[in-house]
């Protein structure tokens, strides 16, 4: 059985709570005060092979907690999960093998040797044999260019470079699903462009099932079909983009360009008496806003078209930031609360 | 041409300033393995200019004790050099993390990932020691010699080990980045003396609870022909096997509470 | 100027706080201290044992050198500290950077914070350990003077300590870990210090030598000083060679540290 499951998933941390002061600080040498903190909340979710999920939320949300849940590291408070048909953190070293996982902030290369030892290291410990690690090998080569730098010291690799060695290791064993956190965290574009496109032939040639956290939103419009969407530790969306973008549906956005000077004076006065919020993007070139729910969005096309010199109109789907700055400040109702528990 | 030549110098020296780095520690190492012998032996001789007996060991008895005692301290060592810096490396900075996702037991990955070259100094004084000291008095070296050494200097290193990593796991309960493993190993040293000039306290201190006489002092009898701690020499390899035992019992419940970085 | 002191005696704060996050080594430093005062109280009265009753050796009959004994490690745990191996810790982790970016002088910051250390080792180590060892071995009080004396000389000591401590922590600009060579300095210096046996149990040619080094500086002479074994002129002598030592291991440290640093910048990163 493969797939992941999480039901009920909670993790929380004993926090030390110091008292001020050097007469404080005394006092809990000898008497300790600690406060509980929920990082992750009864989460309930599960991932069919194959799938490719973004994992997001502001941080302190709880994604990584919930990431290092998953792959084992962490041990929950309460809550199953079962990834591959483990228990993570109890049959954590067979596990181990069905999975990999990149943390961007840190390699899980060693440091001070030279890359490709690292992977020959890697090799041994996963006990990948010798005709599919060079087939291995061959593959990364080709997807990811890694020869140039193969004999370099991870530390002295460029973060783009370490990404790419980090992830072929990930990979080199050919785990049944993937789990990354913050994979573009720091990257150029170009770079950002290139692990995207690997991944995406990961998760599609190979059918590696990918979970991935990540703060830039370009990486899950390309790369993820369904979004989870935690805050404060508690499962907020569950479902496909399009269902997250809809949840916003009272956010009408219209892009209008305008033939001649002076567009958004004629705009202004087109709209009068409806509340539309018209902001300049480019010459001639105008964005409006407004609730849906009060304002249909075909009186304001009528108006538009009829009183000003419009030479181009489209109607825009919300940008997925924006959904999300919306969800995260409460201005969303979430009927399709998938997975909510009990 | 020229341009290359001196590219290729750089790199050598490079290569050099590398290794040299590693050379460095390991002869600042070195040297501090030949310190402290040093320094033990100089205080055994500073105490028997005065006396003849210390509740009746003779100093060549106590330099073989010393240098028995080496050769399982000199194992424990060579592999233990994650254990200082466990809590602040892997707790505190969360590099556990990266052990935790790998399919072997962490413990392994912990110790042997770094080697304490140095430490190898400390293995072979100690082995010189031994025979020096029992040529002195007197010992023929037996056949059983040869199995008796090598036993009883792994179970010695291990009942090092399981203190030590015992000692270590602590960390995953308390916050203290320093860990508590360096002032417990000065304590090794009164392991080496006879555990008969100690108060019955201090006697069952090193021999139940902390137990490095039986790393030290115990098995060293057997190499001097002392049956007085025959059961005691026996008990070291069950001592060892005990020891570990409960490292890795507590080091596994307290990975269950290990809590990585951040959120 | 005042505004510079206060801004150093902030670290002296910051660090007696930081060493109290410390609860586990705390309570293992209480135990093992009371196992090296026992330890080596044992190992000196089976050296006693064997001789006729009423022998004196270097001075010190048993009672004396049980008093020595522990005198000398209540007031280590006052004058140690672990300057080395945080300033080694700061130069391997890149903090020593952020620091000299500061407008700061390390050396001052790191006895300022020493200071703060030998405060809390003071207040929770020396002071609990007193109480269980003083009764425990029969340690008897000195007269007044001797013991003004003898406060005066282990804060020297702390000094010269700290000192070689921040000589020491200066080798991390050199090492990959300066683990090994803390180690030695510690074995070392317990010998040389006096710490393990009084420095007039040394043979004579030895005790000649062993006492003219900084080390005698840090253990054998305040527990003498506080045993009253030292009066008039040997006293004023032993706390002016104690200031020698202090100034000159500081001006040490200052060179050492200039040109470590100057040799690190010049290599670069």
């Amino acid at each position: 059985m493969s797939g992941i499951e999480a039901r009920a998933l909670t993790k929380e941390y004993r926090v030390a709570n110091r008292r001020p002061g050097v007469m404080g600080a005394v006092r809990d040498l000898f008497d300790r005060r600690t406060e509980t903190m929920t990082a992750v909340n009864r989460v309930t979710f599960s991932v069919q092979p194959g799938e490719m999920v973004g994992y997001i939320g502001a941080n302190g949300a709880g994604k990584s907690t919930t990431i290092k849940m998953l792959t084992g590291i962490l041990t929950p408070t309460s809550g199953d999960i079962r990834v591959n048909g483990y228990v993570p953190w109890k049959e954590r070293r067979a596990y181990a093998k069905t999975i990999g996982a990149v943390f961007g902030q840190r390699t899980q290369l060693w440091w001070d040797i030279a890359a490709v030892e690292s992977f020959r290291l890697l090799r041994r410990i996963y006990e990948v044999d010798e005709s599919l690690y060079e087939q291995q090998m061959e593959t990364f080569e080709e997807l990811l260019g890694l020869s140039e730098f193969l004999n370099q010291p991870v530390r002295t690799l460029s973060l783009g470079q370490r990404m790419r060695c980090d992830l072929a290791a990930a990979l080199l064993h050919q785990p049944q699903v993937l789990f990354l956190d913050e994979p573009t965290i720091g990257l150029d574009v170009v770079s950002k462009e290139n692990i995207r496109r690997f991944l995406q032939r990961v998760n599609q040639e190979l059918g590696t099932t990918v979970i991935l956290t990540t703060h830039d939103l370009d990486d899950i419009e390309q790369l993820c079909r369904r979004v989870i969407l935690i805050d404060r530790g508690a499962l907020l969306f569950d479902g496909n983009i399009a269902g997250m973008q809809q949840l916003s549906g009272n956010l009408g956005r219209l892009r209008v360009e305008i033939r001649g000077e002076g567009g958004e004076e004629d705009l202004r006065r087109a709209t009068e008496g409806l509340d539309v919020r018209w902001v300049r993007v480019d010459t001639g070139r105008f964005e409006g806003e407004f609730e849906k729910s009060r304002i249909p969005i075909a009186e304001v096309v009528r108006r538009v078209v009829t009183d000003a010199p419009v030479h181009d109109l489209s109607v825009l789907e919300p940008p997925i930031e924006e959904v999300v700055r919306k969800i995260y400040r409460g201005e969303v109702d979430l009927p399709a609360l998938a997975g909510a528990d009990e | 041409m020229r341009r290359h030549a001196s590219i290729l110098i750089a790199y050598f020296l490079q290569f050099v300033k590398a290794r040299l780095v590693y050379r460095a520690d390991f002869i600042v190492d070195s040297l501090s393995v030949f310190g402290a012998l040093a320094v033990q032996l100089a205080f055994l001789g500073v105490l028997y200019s005065r006396i003849q007996t210390l509740a009746g060991w003779s100093i060549d008895e106590l330099i073989l004790i010393h240098g028995f005692s080496m050769i399982p301290l000199g194992l424990f060592n060579l592999i233990s050099f994650n254990l200082w810096n466990f809590s602040e490396k892997h707790l505190v900075e969360g590099q556990f993390d990266r052990v935790l996702l790998r399919p072997i037991h962490p413990v392994f990955q912990v110790l042997f990932e770094t080697f304490n070259v140095a430490a190898l100094n400390e293995i072979i004084i100690g082995c010189v020691l031994l025979v020096v000291a029992g040529t002195r008095l007197g010992i023929a070296p037996e056949a059983g010699d040869l199995l008796l050494l090598p036993l009883l200097a792994v179970s010695g290193a291990a009942i090092y080990l399981g203190i030590f990593l015992t000692l270590t796991s602590l960390s995953f309960w308390f916050e203290d980045r320093l860990g508590i493993g360096a002032p417990v190993y000065n304590m090794i040293r009164f392991a080496r003396y006879p555990v008969t000039i100690y108060h019955p306290a201090v006697r069952a201190l090193l021999s139940w609870i902390i137990p490095f006489s039986f790393a030290a002092f115990y098995p060293a009898t057997a190499f001097l022909r002392s049956t007085e701690f025959q059961l005691f020499v026996w008990l070291t390899p069950v001592v060892a096997v005990i020891s570990l035992s409960v490292a890795l019992f507590v080091f596994s419940r307290g990975m269950l509470r290990y809590t990585s970085t951040g959120s | 100027m005042t505004g510079t002191l206060t801004l150093y005696l902030e670290f002296t704060r910051i660090t007696f706080i930081k060493m109290l996050a410390y609860r586990l080594r705390y309570y293992t430093g209480i135990v093992t201290y009371l196992v090296f005062v026992a330890g080596n109280a044992f190992l000196f009265r089976a050296i006693y044992s064997g001789l006729p009753e009423g022998t004196v050796i270097g001075g010190f009959n048993e009672a004396a050198v049980v008093t020595y004994i522990a005198v000398a490690w209540i007031g280590r745990s006052l004058t140690f500290n672990n300057v080395d191996r945080e300033l080694a810790t700061q130069v391997t982790g890149g903090n020593i950077a952020q620091n000299l970016l500061k407008p700061i002088d390390i050396q001052a910051m790191t006895f300022f914070g020493a200071l703060g250390e030998a405060l809390f080792r003071f207040v929770l180590f020396t002071v609990p350990i007193s109480i269980v060892i003083v009764p425990l071995f029969h340690v008897g009080a000195p007269d007044a003077f001797s013991g003004l004396a003898a406060a005066l000389s282990f804060f020297l000591a702390f000094l010269i300590n700290t000192a070689i401590n921040f000589i020491v922590g200066t080798f991390a600009l050199h090492l990959k870990s300066i683990m090994g060579l803390v180690r030695a300095k510690h074995v070392v210096m317990e010998l040389l210090t006096g710490a393990l046996i009084p420095l007039s149990f040394f043979p004579d040619s030895w005790r000649q030598v062993v006492e003219m080094l900084p080390f005698a500086s840090i253990t054998y002479v305040p527990v003498t000083i506080w045993m009253g074994m030292r009066q008039g002129e040997a006293l004023v002598q032993a706390l002016l060679v104690q200031v020698f030592w202090a100034v000159a291991l500081y001006g040490l440290g200052v060179a050492l540290w200039r040109h470590a640093i100057r040799r690190t910048t010049v290599q670069g990163g």
